[in-house]
């Protein structure tokens, strides 16, 4: 099979850790999407909240983050006030959010996953199941897809509110 | 329609789903400085009359255009083909990576241009090239082995067996004659023999005449040319070990033996360094765009001047958001709300000083003088406008004072 052909893989365990892993370890990252109805701080995980958005700080990555509001989901509080501490972080509330999408755009190419995890502690051993997306080949304009619609399309929508934007703007 | 029940392509009155432009789908635009668009058109002409297809380049930092302008040319060419005699076809260069076998050398680049062709285009061809009167009675292989000019005797004699043996019927798998083209070994068994084949493409110089070949093809089917739009030039600076082999082919393409086979190659970057050296170096590829070193940017158009004034940036602006707005719409949401005096249907959600605030801003610094910043702040400003209206349910007006909250001009 050629290089470009291998552009999907399908994730059984470890989820958005896996994504993260990889994020951290990006390099000349363009964005970071995150669209999860339910986010938790991941303390104790082997990726926290924390250090994920000390990579965003770092990498001074455009992210956009659209979750469910804390006031209809307690559980999503601690992550809430982290991202609102966050001068990179464009964040949005939608409560009839259910889809799972992360996206990073970096060199060589992007890279996403798509599945059943959200961004939470209980997702890391619960049995779900994604598709990490390459941005190669075929999967090129399916990552640039996901990025769309975590960046343009859910964000306006009728039921999304906007938190927060941005502080600093993108020259990427 | 309240404002708490819209979605941004209400509030913005898009006639598109996103505050976007698609490099394909709006092909048919093009923003900014007229005088570049001209530039290139008159290069893009005068090839044909010099070198039978274009052979040239753009150049332009990020979010110039330059993917854009390739999609307009193909839109120009499909739509004026008495004045463009070409059919495109659009690739992507990248990623190259010499550290990768798969990512590098000419045989990737090569199966990029194949795939760009595509079966669909190879078989029309085939069967146009069949119906040709004087074919009607002849040996289809031995035909097209005549029209070929390129490569050996070998070489022309297999190239004819394969699209003859598989592109003109649709009977059998074209997989193994794919196999052959794209010089990947054939499978195991009498493949070579089922082909009909006396050699395979062995080096870059036969993937090459193999292409060409096949432009021969198409001219003598359809009159017309192929012109190779290459997208992202830029990942061929990484091209170290395989200089000799990818310069080669290139000067093959360049080469005024060539007359079906054309390029439309594009940079990211600025100035004449910018071309990638296994381009530029040794100079005998630019000698034969008729230029050198020197005065590069006659065969390599620099897109950095299509926004070079602010007027550029303003009446791109203002081509961009015509462009993308339902009129209608427009018009019946400024009656609804009483906006008239403050919106026209084409800024709208933008006032006129906002627009020019937005200028303002955007050209104090280079990075941000491209389509790409430009559009993206437009939506940007935008999208931020609809979510404090959603706050109230009052249609919040993009003016001259939200731009500088949204986009930090003190």
């Amino acid at each position: 099979m050629r290089w470009e052909h291998r552009f999907i893989t399908v994730v059984r365990e470890g989820g958005h850790t896996l994504f993260f892993e990889r994020f951290v370890q990006a390099v000349e990252v363009a964005s970071l999407v995150v669209v999860s109805p339910w986010i938790q701080s991941l303390e104790g995980e082997p990726l926290s909240l924390k250090d994920i958005l000390w990579s965003v700080n770092k990498g001074k990555v455009p992210t956009t983050i659209i979750m469910r509001s804390p006031e209809k989901e307690p559980l999503n509080r601690d992550a809430a006030e982290l991202f609102v501490g966050c001068p990179l972080v464009t964040l949005y509330y939608n409560n009839d959010l259910h889809a799972k999408i992360y996206v990073c755009r970096c060199q060589p190419f992007g890279f996403a996953l798509l599945g059943s995890a959200n961004l939470s502690g209980r997702a890391t051993r619960a049995l779900e199941v994604g598709l990490l997306i390459e941005g190669k080949g075929a999967g090129c304009d399916i990552v640039e897809e996901l990025e769309l619609l975590g960046k343009d399309d859910i964000p306006n929508r009728k039921g999304t509110n906007l938190i927060q934007l941005s502080r600093v703007r993108h020259f990427g | 329609m309240e404002v708490n029940d819209m979605e941004l392509k209400d509030y913005c009155c898009l006639n598109r789903p996103r505050f976007r432009v698609n490099p394909e789908s709006d092909a048919e635009w093009f923003f900014g400085n007229k005088q570049v668009n001209e530039e290139l058109l008159s290069r893009i002409r005068k090839d044909f009359d010099i070198r039978g297809v274009p052979k040239c380049g753009l150049i332009g930092r990020f979010g110039a255009g330059k993917t854009h302008t390739l999609y307009h040319i193909k839109y120009l060419f499909d739509r004026d083909p008495d004045n463009y005699p070409a059919t495109c076809f659009f690739l992507r260069l990248a990623p190259y990576d010499e550290k990768i076998p798969d990512l590098s050398g000419w045989k990737y680049l090569h199966g990029k241009v194949l795939d760009a062709l595509g079966e669909d285009f190879l078989r029309q061809i085939v069967q146009e090239f069949d119906r040709l009167p004087e074919d009607r009675t002849a040996d289809l292989s031995e035909e097209m082995k005549n029209t070929f000019r390129f490569g050996d005797e070998n070489l022309k004699r297999s190239l004819a067996n394969v699209l003859a043996g598989y592109f003109l019927r649709e009977t059998k798998s074209t997989i193994s004659a794919w196999q052959w083209l794209r010089e990947s070994k054939l499978e195991k068994g009498g493949a070579a023999q089922d082909l009909g084949v006396t050699k395979a493409l062995e080096n870059a110089n036969d993937m090459v005449a193999a292409v060409l070949n096949i432009g021969n093809l198409v001219r003598k089917t359809t009159g017309k040319g192929i012109t190779l739009l290459m997208d992202e030039a830029q990942s061929l600076k990484d091209v170290e070990k395989r200089h000799i082999e990818i310069h080669d082919a290139f000067l093959q393409l360049a080469d005024d033996d060539n007359q079906d086979v054309g390029f439309v190659i594009a940079s990211f970057g600025e100035g004449p360094q910018i071309i990638p050296n296994v381009i530029a170096k040794p100079d005998d590829i630019l000698s034969r765009l008729g230029v050198t070193i020197q005065n590069i940017d006659e065969a390599f158009i620099n897109l950095m001047r299509l926004i070079k004034e602010e007027s550029d940036m303003r009446s791109f602006i203002d081509d961009l958001l015509q462009g993308i707005k339902d009129r209608g719409k427009a018009e019946q949401l400024i009656s609804e709300k009483d906006l008239a005096d403050k919106l026209t249907w084409q800024n709208l959600p933008f006032t006129d000083d906002a627009l020019n605030e937005v200028v303002d801003i955007l050209w104090s610094s280079e990075l941000t003088r491209n389509a790409r910043m430009i559009i993206n702040e437009l939506a940007r400003v935008a999208a931020a406008a609809y979510h404090k209206g959603k706050e109230t349910n009052e249609y919040v007006v993009a003016d001259r004072a939200f731009v500088d909250s949204v986009m930090g001009h003190h």
